[in-house]
């Protein structure tokens, strides 16, 4: 009988350890993470992002290249159609499986789809008739 | 002896199975959590921005680099330096007092509106380049108006905003929605039977099928669901007037104007932007 209580108070304590380790040093990290995910890998950030890069390459008034990868584990099908970047998550991340898309100002109207990439490039470049935009993107990481 | 050493062993099996039921639990909270975050909750990042302040600002900028209005030298774009020349041509030159949306200049822009290389889709942008140094007390400054109209893209409208996410919403397979349908068409068919009899001409019979499809097509959407799309849907400079009582205002970018005898006047660009996506 003694045996059994003992065991069982050992068992109860190392139930209670685990609980404190994971909600103290597991779950803040997950949770974290989840966050982290969201505001700088949700498809909603990364449209977001990609139309303001797109926008703002035409500031500059030399060649210029912008290289962004929001994440490296989170991937994404990518489409410009009518200055309005459609951008969705290739999958679902912590549930976060939404489609985004922001408007950009600058050509290219019309660019992608690209399907499975997580690293945009954007190019400017200047020849004698004009400046010109170019979107690519691959899959890197 | 033998059951002396099997009673003290009877301890150490019971931590071993408390141990292994604690890990076991720890194991189903962990993958409960997995499943709730990545099957079964669907989660949208909405964010609250000054879109139509952004976009002015931005396009603003691109425009005080844009080869279509700045002064060239030597084959390099002076950016922020705008040519008379190539602002004669691109906008409507005038002076004014205060720039007011029935003057004539701003009319005229308006009604001569152009397809510029920068522009944001669903939108007229209105852009206006002022001398500061060309002002007279009488007829005011020195400015040029251009109006310029993005592409138009009908997939980034509130409407259709709103109708996808119903049906983004909307649920065919489950047992709860089509409990829920079934509850629908079995209050619209009470009330349709009930309307059926007292209006002639229409009977019972045919009051309560109608009824039924006036509650079944009423039951496809959770009220709940409808209200988050209804807002969610809201376009974003709507609800940042909302939010924050008044559209905030531009002040635009300065910028200098170059005269064609080589001068150089203190200038300024203001971008406004309307949407309506």
């Amino acid at each position: 009988m003694k045996g059994l209580t003992i065991a069982d108070t050992i068992g109860i304590m190392i139930v209670i350890l685990n609980l404190i380790a994971f909600f103290t040093q597991i779950f803040p990290k997950l949770l974290d993470m989840i966050v982290e995910l969201f505001s700088k890998t949700s498809a909603e950030a990364v449209s977001r992002q990609l139309a303001a890069f797109i926008t703002v390459s035409g500031t500059s008034t030399y060649k210029i290249l912008i290289n962004y990868t929001p994440s490296k584990d989170v991937i994404y099908n990518v489409q410009g159609s009518n200055r309005l970047v459609k951008v969705a998550p290739s999958g679902t991340y912590y549930g976060e499986s939404a489609s985004a898309s922001a408007p950009y100002a600058t050509p290219p109207d019309n660019f992608g789809p690209f399907e499975n990439v997580n690293n945009f490039i954007i190019k400017k470049t200047f020849s004698e008739s004009g400046s010109s935009y170019e979107v690519s993107a691959e899959k890197t990481g | 002896m033998k059951s002396v050493r099997k009673r003290q062993g009877k301890g150490a099996i019971f931590t071993i199975s408390s141990v292994l039921e604690a890990l076991f639990s720890v194991g189903i909270l962990g993958i409960g959590f997995w499943f709730f975050l990545t099957k079964i909750v669907d989660i949208h990042v909405a964010t609250l921005t000054a879109d139509n302040e952004r976009h002015a600002m931005n396009l603003a900028n691109v425009l005080l680099s844009y080869e279509g209005l700045v002064y060239e030298r030597d084959g390099k774009l002076q950016r922020g330096v705008l040519d008379v020349r190539k602002l004669d041509e691109f906008a409507y030159g005038g002076r004014s007092q205060q720039l007011e949306p029935n003057s004539s200049l701003v009319k005229d822009a308006f009604r001569n509106y152009k397809k510029i290389t920068f522009s944001y889709p669903n939108t007229i942008s209105y852009i206006t380049i002022t001398d500061l140094e060309n002002c007279t007390e009488q007829e005011g400054c020195k400015v040029w108006v251009a109006a310029a109209v993005g592409p138009v893209n009908f997939d980034e409208n509130f409407i259709k905003k709103f109708i996808d996410c119903l049906v983004e919403h909307l649920e065919l397979t489950s047992v709860q929605a089509w409990s829920r349908r079934l509850e629908g068409c079995g209050v619209g068919t009470g009330f349709g039977a009930f309307i059926g009899s007292i209006v002639p001409g229409i009977g019972t019979g045919l009051g309560a099928a109608i009824g039924c499809g006036i509650g079944l097509l009423a039951s496809f959407f959770d009220p709940h669901d409808v209200s988050t799309c209804g807002v969610n849907s809201i376009p974003e400079s709507v609800k940042y007037f909302f939010t924050s009582g008044s559209f905030a205002a531009a002040q635009g970018l300065p910028a200098l104007i170059r005269l064609p005898d080589g001068t150089t006047h203190a200038g300024r660009i203001m971008v406004g932007v309307i949407e309506w996506r």
